[in-house]
């Protein structure tokens, strides 16, 4: 029996790192690009209570994406005590787990932001919805990556020499994808505000705005990354790296949605009117 | 004009009345106009901190009033009071004429009376103005 831990080191070391990078305090600098990304202005009296909120929702999500991605690194881990062992540990689940843990990380970022205690409690009139907060595209291209899993998974079941063990893999993944949409924009759109003032709704629409594009975001990464893992199995020769081409897209979509896209909340609002 | 509505706990007036009293008050005002889209019941609930079936209850009372309408999948919407909609000045004046006529038997001077409202305002008990001095009425 002979272990390989180097890797385990390099892993324990990334996610120390990254959990450091997730937990650390939100500068001024980057709460003003936070806050233009998301056109809003944040009164004075605020600025503290959004920065401890981006660095909570900041610390949840990086916490999944780290417990994720050692979850399906088990076969480091694995490696790590029994070499030979570890050869036919991972898989297409190992693979899928991070994006899952992303998206369940940035719906639990999401719950784990401030509510109002007790007391007396007032509430905007203005109606919240989906739109206000994430392009309907993004949802409906999560929502068509289920039927194309399922026609890959059927596909694969048809080819005798393709291994049918994790034939139900992509379909279960875009499933996962869908409920953490549907799951993450209901919690979204239904969590209390915390202020009626005008300035401050704003900003917390900007927070919700944020939260929704994360939760898109990680459910495109998965649903497009199971999606195309089926299709690589069922497209024969050079045509099987469009997939892997778009899996690879599709993290930078993930990435575009969580740290750069632009939102304006009043600005949707104008045009759903 | 977005409009809200306040609940207080500690009222003895029931939160499902409350909230249909100043929905009826913004309605009959003109802050809600006719054709104006209502919040889900879910979202209220979730902003005031009470049971969905008490912003339900006072959404069928408001609907009953005719003041409402369900329009399935697009929510509640406003569609006036029957009666006609009264002048906000009118409203604002009437629940003045009330508030004074509950306060009369202790006497106050005006001042006093003006101490407590800014009092009231001060410890939160209604939230600060919007855009205006303008604050909700309970009803």
């Amino acid at each position: 029996m002979s272990g390989a831990t180097w890797p385990l080191g390099l892993l324990w070391i990334g996610s120390v790192i990254a959990v450091a990078y997730g937990s650390r305090p939100v500068s001024d600098r980057q709460l003003t690009r936070w806050a233009t990304r998301f056109d809003v202005v944040i009164a004075e009296d605020w600025r503290s209570h959004v920065s401890a909120q981006l660095r909570r929702v900041r610390t949840v999500r990086w916490g999944a994406i780290v417990v994720g991605t050692n979850l399906g690194a088990v076969e480091i881990y694995v490696a790590a005590i029994d070499l030979e062992r570890a050869a036919g540990i991972s898989s297409p689940l190992t693979k899928m787990v991070p994006f899952a843990a992303a998206a369940l990380g940035a719906i639990a970022a999401e719950l784990s932001l401030a509510r109002p205690s007790g007391g007396v409690r007032s509430a905007s009139l203005a109606v919240r919805r989906w739109t206000d907060y994430i392009d309907i595209p993004w949802i409906v291209f999560v929502g068509v990556c289920l039927p194309v899993s399922l026609a890959a998974s059927v596909a694969m079941l048809s080819r005798p020499e393709a291994s049918t063990q994790w034939v139900w893999l992509a379909p279960v993944g875009c499933v996962l994808a869908v409920l953490a949409i549907t799951a993450g924009i209901n919690a979204v759109v239904d969590r209390p505000a915390v202020s009626v003032d005008v300035d401050h709704r704003h900003v917390d629409d900007a927070l919700r705005a944020d939260s929704a594009h994360h939760i898109v975001g990680a459910a495109v990464a998965l649903a497009g990354v199971v999606t195309s893992g089926a299709l690589m199995v069922v497209v024969d020769g050079p045509g099987r790296l469009i997939p892997a081409v778009i899996a690879f897209v599709l993290l930078g979509v993930w990435f575009g949605l969580a740290r750069t896209a632009r939102w304006s909340v009043e600005t949707a609002r104008l045009q759903r009117t | 004009m977005t409009g809200r509505v306040t609940v207080d706990p500690g009222s003895p007036m029931p939160p499902y009345e409350q909230l249909r009293r100043q929905l009826e008050l913004q309605i009959r005002s003109g802050v809600l106009a006719p054709g104006r889209r209502l919040p889900t019941v879910r979202q209220l609930a979730s902003d005031l901190g009470l049971a969905k079936n008490t912003v339900a209850r006072a959404f069928a009372e408001l609907e009953r009033g005719g003041f409402v309408m369900g329009a399935g999948r697009r929510g509640t919407i406003v569609v006036g009071p029957l009666d006609g909609a009264l002048d906000r000045n009118t409203l604002i004046t009437d629940a003045a004429r009330r508030f004074f006529a509950e306060i009369a038997p202790v006497d106050p001077t005006f001042p006093e009376v003006l101490e407590a409202l800014k009092r009231v305002v001060d410890d939160g008990q209604v939230p600060p103005a919007q855009n205006t001095s303008a604050v909700p009425v309970h009803g």
